[in-house]
Order: C-alpha cells, then sequence, then structure tokens
C-alpha cells in the first residue's frame, strides 16, 4: 500500500488566476518591506556597534550619525564618551602639572612638618639648609594639595561620568543584542517569503500565466554579478526589474585606456611585399 | 597634624615653630659644650699620660722579652687614649658647629619673620597660580637629558 505525497501547491488548486497573481503581489510587497526594514537593521547594527567600540577606545572616531536618526541613546552614549574623554584630559593635565599624587603629598607635608617643628634633642637637629629646603617644599605641597583639593570635582565628576557610560553602554549593548534577534527573524521571514513567493511563481508557471513581475533577487546576485561570475536570466530580469544593475561602483577611468594599451601591444604580423633579398656570392 | 590641618599652617607658624625649637636646643648647648671640653680636656690628659709612659719606655737600653711586653702593654694604652681624644675632639667640635648653626638659623628665621618669607615660596605661588611644580620641573628635566 502506497501513500501519496500531498502536493506543495494543493492549497493553490481551484483558485482563481487572479486571485493567485493577487497574492503573489502582495508576497512580492511583503517581501520588500522586510528587506527595507533588514538593511535599516544593519545600519543601526553598524551604529551600535561602533558607538560600543568608541565607548570603549577600539575607535578613535564616534559614528556618523545622519540627520533623521533618532535613538537618543546612541546620542546619550556618544556625549556622555566625549565628557569622559574631555575629563580624562584635564585629569592627566593636573596629573601632569604636579606630579606628585595626593596621598604621598600628604605624607611628605606630614614628615616635613614633624621635622621642622618638633623637638628632636640636640642630635636629630637638621640644618639650617635643610630647614629652608623643607620649608619651601612644605609650602609648595601644601599648594599642591590645595590644588588637588580644588579639582576634586573634576575627580568625583569623572567617576559619575565613567559609571554613567558603562550603564548607557549596557544598555546600546542589551539593544544591540535585539537588534541581532530581529536581524534573524528578518532574515527567516524573508527567506519564508521568497519561498512562498517561487512557489506561487512556479504554480502561476506551469499554469502558462506570464508573470507580471519578476521575484526581487537575492543580496548576493549583485555581487557575484560583479565579480565576474554567472548569474541566471531569470536574476537578470529580476535585477532589471527591482534594481541593482546601476547601484554598483562605476567603472574606473582608468580601465578602458589600459585594455586599448594592451590591445595595441599584441604584434602583428604581415607579408613582406616584394622579392626577398639574395645572398651575396663569394668572389 | 593631618590632611586638612596642614593646608591651615601658615609660614608664620612654621618659622615661630622652627624659632622655638632652635633656641630650646640653644639654650642646652652650652652646657653640652662645657661637658665636651671637660671630656676632651681628660681625654688629653691621658694620651699625654700614656704617651710620656710609651716614650720613657722606648728609651731604656734593656732588651728582654719583659721589656718588649710593657712596650706593646704601654703603646695599646696609648692608642687607646688617642682614639679617645680624637673622639672626644670631633664630638666637641660637632657641639660647637651645632651651636654656630643653631645661632645662624635663629638669625635667618629671626630676620625671616620681620622681612619676609616670599623669595622662598616661589614654588608654591608658581603651583598656586596655575603653574608646574618643581617635581614636574625636575621631572621635565630628567626626560629631556638634563637640559
Amino acid at each position: 500500500m502506497s501513500t501519496s505525497k500531498p502536493s506543495l501547491f494543493a492549497d493553490l488548486v481551484g483558485l482563481n488566476d487572479e486571485v493567485i497573481e493577487a497574492m503573489y503581489e502582495g508576497v512580492l510587497g511583503e517581501l520588500s518591506t522586510v528587506d527595507a526594514e533588514l538593511v535599516e537593521l544593519h545600519l543601526n547594527k553598524k551604529i551600535h556597534s561602533e558607538t560600543i567600540k568608541f565607548a570603549v577606545n577600539k575607535q578613535g572616531t564616534p559614528p556618523t550619525l545622519g540627520a533623521d536618526y533618532d535613538n537618543d541613546l546612541i546620542y546619550l552614549a556618544v556625549q556622555q564618551k566625549q565628557q569622559f574623554d574631555g575629563l580624562i584630559k584635564a585629569r592627566d593635565a593636573l596629573v601632569e602639572r604636579l606630579v606628585v599624587p595626593p596621598h604621598r603629598v600628604s605624607k611628605t607635608m606630614h614628615e616635613f612638618h614633624n621635622k621642622l617643628t618638633a623637638d628632636t634633642g640636640v642630635g636629630g637637629t637638621a640644618t639650617l639648609a635643610s630647614e629652608i629646603e623643607m620649608f619651601s617644599r612644605f609650602f609648595e605641597l601644601q599648594a599642591i594639595l590645595r590644588t588637588y583639593h580644588e579639582n576634586d570635582t573634576v575627580q568625583r565628576e569623572l567617576r559619575k561620568t565613567r559609571l554613567d557610560l558603562l550603564e548607557t553602554i549596557k544598555s546600546v549593548n542589551k539593544n544591540d543584542r535585539k537588534i541581532i534577534q530581529r536581524i534573524n527573524q528578518n532574515r527567516e521571514r524573508s527567506k519564508n517569503l521568497r519561498n512562498e513567493a517561487g512557489r506561487l511563481r512556479t504554480y502561476m508557471k506551469n499554469n502558462k500565466k506570464t508573470l507580471q513581475r519578476p521575484m526581487p533577487p537575492k543580496p548576493d546576485v549583485g555581487e557575484r554579478l560583479f565579480s565576474g561570475e554567472a548569474i541566471t536570466m531569470e536574476e537578470l530580469a529580476s535585477m532589471l526589474e527591482h534594481g541593482g544593475l546601476i547601484d554598483e561602483k562605476p567603472a574606473s577611468p582608468a580601465s578602458p585606456s589600459k585594455k586599448r594599451k594592451k590591445s595595441k601591444s599584441i604584434r602583428r604580423s604581415a607579408p613582406i611585399r616584394g622579392e626577398p633579398k639574395q645572398q651575396k656570392k663569394r668572389g | 597634624m593631618q590632611g586638612r590641618a596642614l593646608l591651615d599652617v601658615s609660614p608664620e607658624d612654621i618659622i615661630k615653630a622652627i624659632l622655638e625649637r632652635r633656641e630650646k636646643i640653644a639654650h642646652k648647648l652650652p652646657s653640652l659644650i662645657d661637658e665636651r671640653t671637660a671630656e676632651n680636656n681628660r681625654a688629653y690628659r691621658l694620651a699625654k699620660e700614656s704617651h710620656d709612659a710609651l716614650k720613657l719606655l722606648l728609651e731604656g737600653t734593656e732588651t728582654n722579652q719583659t721589656e718588649d711586653d710593657a712596650i706593646t702593654k704601654a703603646r695599646n694604652i696609648y692608642e687607646e687614649n688617642e682614639a679617645f681624644r680624637r673622639r672626644t675632639v670631633s664630638r666637641l667640635q660637632t657641639a660647637k658647629n651645632q651651636l654656630q648653626d643653631h645661632e645662624d638659623a635663629v638669625l635667618f628665621w629671626s630676620e625671616l619673620i620681620d622681612k619676609g618669607w616670599g623669595h622662598l615660596l616661589e614654588d608654591a605661588t608658581r603651583v598656586e597660580g596655575g603653574g608646574v611644580s618643581s617635581y614636574a620641573l625636575m621631572k621635565n628635566k630628567k626626560n629631556n637629558g638634563g637640559i
């Protein structure tokens, strides 16, 4: 006993040609919407990745955001990173100017103060020269410590901005993962829609229906074409219908001249006219 | 004294504290010098006596074992006393130098408290004015090969 497989077109049998045509058009419309969304998602993903790279110093420049880009989180992350960089620069300039870290300033000041003022007995007294040196250094250290205290806000702001940036980047990363999920979902959807469109098209073809519009080309067709690989007539038709032939890079101006040069360099030989020279007879 | 409290210390406070400490020690030093002088005198006398004793033994004509032992013993005593004398001279000189240093210091800081200490606070003033610290200057100089 054998069981026959259910037909791939079982649901289409008995439907009007116009209905199937409309279904086909509908699938194509949905497919182009999904593909457009996919492109947008890829762009958004790129911006998210570049923002994360910029925030963790793997990339020196922030991502280029279009005028119509409206993701506040990305703008916030870029702004916080730029603020963080500015504060780091201010802190580095301060450290470069003062060199000695605050804890060492405090410690040395305490030591100098003790040596200058505490009663150490006859033997433990510093000489006048070292006393003068310590006196001068003590007040320089005092000025350094005061400067550190005045710039305490920079340190506090730096710590806060760093934490804020970390939090923002966490959210950007989370969104980035969500975009990846959506890209995968859309890819799956696009694949299913392509299959469905192909099924409808095949059915219509089998029923001798002339197609109004071919299916949109797959994303890799353009790449294959311009890398010199062969494409089918159907793919070419779909590219003509949906675009993809003229979006590619223009041919470089150097290439034709190069070709011409090459063709010129081919040596051509032709028969010599006239009689061939005779060899001189030896006398 | 720690942290914030050290920020409130003024140059005048430090100079006053230095003068107070210096004067306190300067009062103790003359008696210390007297002690050191007495010690030095005693050491000088001992060294001289042992030197004379050794000289006397060396001038003798007898050359037996007992005489040699006595000379060795006298030489050891003389060397010990001479070393002690040198130590006391050094101690006395140190005490005298300390007294001189204290007198100079008291004079210097006393004049400073009246005339002002501006020239000693050049580095502090530069830092307060937004300039680099002397530590940064030293570091830069070191990095530039001492130029």
